[in-house]
């Protein structure tokens, strides 16, 4: 029988349970790491680290996790906030609108849906990091505007712009 | 029963869908052992151990202070020769330092359980 998220945290609660939060850990570690390797423009190794202090600060302050919002998106809303610090220590620009990149090069995939998938990965980099924020919370992880809203700790209405001016620019780019 | 909610977008939207398709599942590969190898000690919160520390320290204060002989008691053990006198100060001190050792000792264990 599979435990449900409020169960494990509740043994982590309770008993300090280290099994419990490793399957919360293997729930959650493939959207956690995908979402800020998409914040890192694709920086694998960083992303990885991001996300172990992610978990790690999950760990910590569970005690904090009120259950007024599900697991993933406070989990979201950490692995924000730790990419946000990190960008901030770098100076990277957050909000700002970044340059349009360089035209990638052709791809020798010689499927058509292959390379249009290869040149997405190329298109939401060329999103500002808000709207990459909002679309891979919203449109590939599920969350409602709300939620991504409350995770990215901005206003409902400025996720929908974010998602609307994020997905125009990837129509364009793409010409889907 | 409750109609289905209403869809947010056209269900063929084909940006939908690519961005859908390539939210691929990325496998463990070893990041849980790591995570679970670095976990520190989970921070508690001991507000009430700590509160229930306090307030026994302070009623065993005020009880040991209730068992305190009169001021003038004490004025007489000062006139004493400090040899003859050194067996009741200590029974007389020992209570109260114990209780303001204790009260420290919780506060400290307040304060640390909280950083």
């Amino acid at each position: 029988m599979a435990f449900s998220d409020a169960d494990l945290i509740a043994r982590v609660l309770l008993h300090d349970d280290e099994h419990a939060f490793a399957e919360l850990v293997r729930r959650y570690q493939s959207p956690i790491r995908s979402f800020l390797l998409k914040m890192t423009n694709g920086d694998a190794h960083l992303a990885d680290d991001l996300a172990q202090e992610t978990f790690l600060k999950a760990w910590r302050r569970l005690d904090d996790f009120r259950g007024g919002s599900r697991f993933s998106t406070w989990l979201f809303s950490i692995a924000h906030n730790q990419w946000r610090m990190h960008a901030r220590t770098r100076k990277e620009t957050l909000l700002e609108e970044l340059p349009e990149p360089p035209p990638e090069p052709e791809t020798s995939d010689p499927s058509a849906h292959g390379r249009l998938r290869m040149d997405l990965a190329e298109a939401l980099k060329s999103l500002t990091p808000a709207e990459r924020a909002a679309i891979v919370l919203c449109c590939q992880n599920g969350l409602s505007h709300d939620e991504a809203a409350q995770a990215l700790e901005l206003p409902v209405g400025t996720v929908k712009t974010h998602i609307l001016r994020g997905k125009e620019k990837l129509r364009r780019r793409l010409g889907v | 029963m409750n109609p289905p909610p209403a869809p947010s977008r056209p269900p063929d939207d084909p940006l939908d869908a690519l961005l859908r398709e390539a939210d691929e599942y990325i496998p463990d590969e070893g990041f849980t052992r790591r995570v679970m190898a670095a976990l520190p000690p989970r921070r508690r919160r001991e507000w009430r151990r700590a509160g229930i520390l306090a307030g026994a320290t302070l009623l065993g204060g005020a009880l040991a202070a209730w068992q305190l002989p009169a001021p003038g008691a004490v004025s007489e053990l000062a006139a004493m020769d400090w040899r003859a006198a050194a067996p009741q100060l200590i029974q007389l001190l020992l209570p109260v330092l114990t209780a303001l050792a204790a009260l420290g000792w919780s506060l400290y264990a307040l304060i640390t359980e909280e950083a």
